[in-house]
Parts: C-alpha cells; structure tokens; sequence
C-alpha cells in the first residue's frame, strides 16, 4: 500500500508527527493494506514486475515476488519478498520489481529514504540449493537510472553472510570505517539514504534499534528525478539454473521530502538555537 | 423453467470465480526448478517438480517428479507436455532390499501460446509406460531414486542482529 503523509498509515503518521517541523511530503510503502501471497506483477497497489512469473507443472502461477510474513522488529507482518522460493528465471536473467515514488507537484529538495531490509536463507536448505544470488535496492529516476543504490553480494568465504556495497549516480561510494561490511543471512536491518546539497549518506542498523551507523557517502546527485524504487534479484550467473533459494524481504519503505519553505523554517531554527548557544 | 435459469446464471459465475482462485498464488509449499531445454532445435523452459512420500506402516516409498515444457505443435500453436515420473519403491519381506518399479505418462494438451499456456483442448494421456521391476540394496536405494526437491520455509521471525558501529 502506497501512502502520502498525514494519510491513515500508523507509519507515515508516526514520521508525521516525528518531523511536524518539516511537514514532510512522504510516501510509505508498509503492504498492510494488501492480502499475504499477494504478487507484485498485478497485485501489490503502486509496484509492478518487469518480468512475467512462470506458470508451475499444474498451471499455476510460480511468482518471483510476493507478501509473506517477516518478523523485522518483533512479530510478523507482510512485506515484500523477492528471490527464488518458488521460481527461478529459467535463463539465468535478473527480476526487477518498482515501486512508485509519486512526488508530482513537490520540490525534490534533501529527500530521507529508510527501509527494513533482510537477506532471506533457509538454513535448512545449504545442501539442496547450495548456490547464493545477489540482490540490489536501487532509488532511480523517472530514466530507470540509479540515484543511490546498496546492494547485497554474497561473501565469498562466510555462506553466512552478504557483502554490503554502495553506489551514487552507478559509481561506488565510499564505505566508512570497514572495507567491506557485510549483513548476515536471516537477520532484520534497517538502512537510510539522507541526500543533501553536500553529499549522499548511507546509514544501516539493526531493525530494532534503526539505522544509526554511517556506513558510507558519496557526491550530492541531483534528486529533482527521483520516481521509484527498485528491488533486483540478480541470480548466480555461474552456477546452473534454479540451485539458489534466496529471497530479499522488504518492508517499511518511507521516502520523506522535506518542503523548500518548511526546510527553509527549519535552518532558520537551527542557526536561530545555534547563535543562541553561542552567546 | 424459469426459475432453473436462475438457478444457472449463478452458477456459472460461481464456477467463474473458482477458476480464478484457483489459479491465484498459495504461497510458498512446493519449489518448481526452472531451466532451459533445447527440443527439436527451439529453446523452451522446462519446469520440474518433484515430491517424497513414505508410508510408515509398509515402508513403501514412493517419489514423484513431473516435467514440464510447451513446445510448437508444428501447426501455428503448441503443445504443454507433462511428464510423470513415478518410482514406488516397496520393501521385500524379510530382506533388506526393495522392488522398485518406474512408470512413465506423459500428458499433452493443446495450449494457445508458449507464454499463457491458456489450454485450447483437452488433456489427452500418451499411455503409461512401465519399466520392469528392479530390486535394489536398501543402502543403494538413492541411486534409482531420482533426487527431491524439498522447499523449505524460512522462519518467519527475524534474528535480531546487532550492528557493531565502524570505528
């Protein structure tokens, strides 16, 4: 479900309240409105699949994507998944899923982007399907081209894990800290893109907690374009077809755009306490 | 008169929306392997299931693998092939060995495209095709089984993980 702020959605509502001084125009996707199984090619409301799903040796629908329940933060509820559980691309290709950031009519001033996101890996499942894929969350403008993107590569020498990597305008950003952090198999995290006039943040963090590490920065990209998010599921191009079992779960997306004259009210503000501390 | 049309209109949409449901996603109970096959020189998908299932009162094990793929029926349309794999594999009384007999159907039905598979006519059997009986080590049993596919769920609850801050 696609939500504007100060809609009914609890999320947006919370964010509302959180950032009143902003008055941000915000876009939730939080899929509590939807039905579990639901499938992103036709039924998940403001998404779409840029691949048809497979039909199943009984005729039925094999979706590369749908709602299942993922416990990010205490209980299970809906949030997207996408990877091969059910269904694999026979020939190996990528499955991208969108989501609409509909901002018409808004300033693309500093926009926040935050998101649950987890790698999903069977324990059980190591012998039978022993090949791991790679996954991409991408923001991207009304061109399909990436603004920020993370993107989740299998570690080489830990099954356990998937490298984290970082990117502004399709080039590498800079990771602060680790060479290459890593996000573990079954294990709920949050992320946050901040784009300012200076640079492009990335932040990630336990699901519970939030994200409040800084992981890594690239240059400032122009934003006025922003008009979608997307999830890709990149199978193991070397390993045969249908041996990975992997999904990425998705939830909580909030895409927040601060209005020019609410911004503008709160730097006042802020050089307004900063000169007042000064003195 | 009357009032059976009533009766029949109804119906017909009730059997409508079952059609439709029944061709809605269930969730995630069954892995379908999807590769690509080359038939008679045309590259297709090939779709394969499979199932394990042990009755514990006989020991009889009996596994399932059903192969899918559509191919141009060489007249402007095509034809779903479905293949059905069944190897029973029942203990011999007293040994530890089993009997082990595969049988072979292949289904085909007229479809309208290679994409929708929206059939265009009925299933029709090719006739079954049965190998003659095997008898197998118990411990060999795994080389004339044709391997399962088990799908298996994640749990839905996520560990909680913590994120040590870079320095």
């Amino acid at each position: 479900m696609k939500n504007h702020s100060l809609s009914c959605s609890v999320l947006g509502a919370c964010l509302a309240v959180n950032s009143a001084a902003f008055a941000a125009t915000t876009v939730v996707y939080d899929f509590q409105s939807e039905t579990r199984y639901d499938v992103f090619s036709n039924a998940v409301v403001g998404w779409s699949q840029n691949k048809a799903n497979p039909f199943d040796v009984d005729g039925n629908p094999a979706p590369y994507a749908y709602l299942d329940l993922t416990g990010f933060s205490g209980g299970a509820t809906k949030t997207g998944q996408l990877g091969s559980f059910v269904a694999n691309t026979p020939d190996k290709s990528t499955v991208t899923v969108s989501g609409v950031l509909d901002f018409t009519g808004v300033d693309l001033a500093a926009p926040q982007a935050t998101m649950n996101l987890a790698i999903l890996d069977p324990v059980a499942d190591d012998a039978g399907f022993p090949t791991r894929d790679s996954f991409d969350v991408s923001l991207a403008n009304t061109g399909g081209a990436s603004l920020a993107g993370i993107s989740f590569t299998p570690n080489a020498g830990d099954s356990l894990k998937w490298d984290l990597g970082f990117s502004v305008n399709g080039a590498s950003a800079t990771t602060i800290g680790i060479a290459v952090p890593s996000v573990l198999r079954n294990s709920g995290y949050q992320f946050r893109v901040d784009f300012d006039d200076d640079n492009t943040r990335f932040y990630y963090g336990a699901a519970v907690t939030g994200a409040n590490v800084f992981i890594g920065f690239g240059p400032a990209v122009a934003t006025g374009g922003m008009a979608s998010i997307e999830m890709t599921h990149t199978p193991n191009a070397a390993a045969a077809a249908g041996t990975s079992s992997n999904m990425l779960a998705f939830d909580n997306i909030v895409v927040s755009i601060p209005e020019p004259s609410s911004l503008l009210l709160g730097l006042l503000g802020s050089s307004f306490l900063l000169r007042r501390r000064r003195a | 008169m009357k009032l059976n049309r009533i009766l029949l209109i109804p119906s017909i949409l009730l059997i409508g929306l079952t059609s439709i449901a029944s061709a809605q996603f269930g969730g995630p109970v069954k892995r379908t392997v999807f590769s690509q096959v080359t038939i008679d020189g045309i590259v297709t998908t090939q779709a394969v299931e499979t199932s394990k299932t042990t009755d514990l009162s006989t020991g009889k094990i009996t596994v399932q693998k059903k192969t899918k793929v559509v191919v141009p029926n060489g007249s402007g349309g095509f034809t779903k092939k479905v293949t059905e794999e069944k190897t029973v594999a029942t203990p011999v009384p007293g040994e530890t060995t089993f009997s082990v007999v595969k049988s072979t159907e292949e289904i085909d039905t007229p479809v309208e495209s290679g994409e929708d598979e929206t059939p265009t006519g009925e299933a029709e059997s090719q006739g079954v095709d049965t190998d003659p009986e095997e008898i197998v080590e118990q411990a060999n049993l795994d080389t004339v089984l044709p391997p399962v596919i088990i799908f298996v769920e994640s749990d839905a609850d996520l560990e909680t993980t913590i994120v040590v801050s870079p320095t």
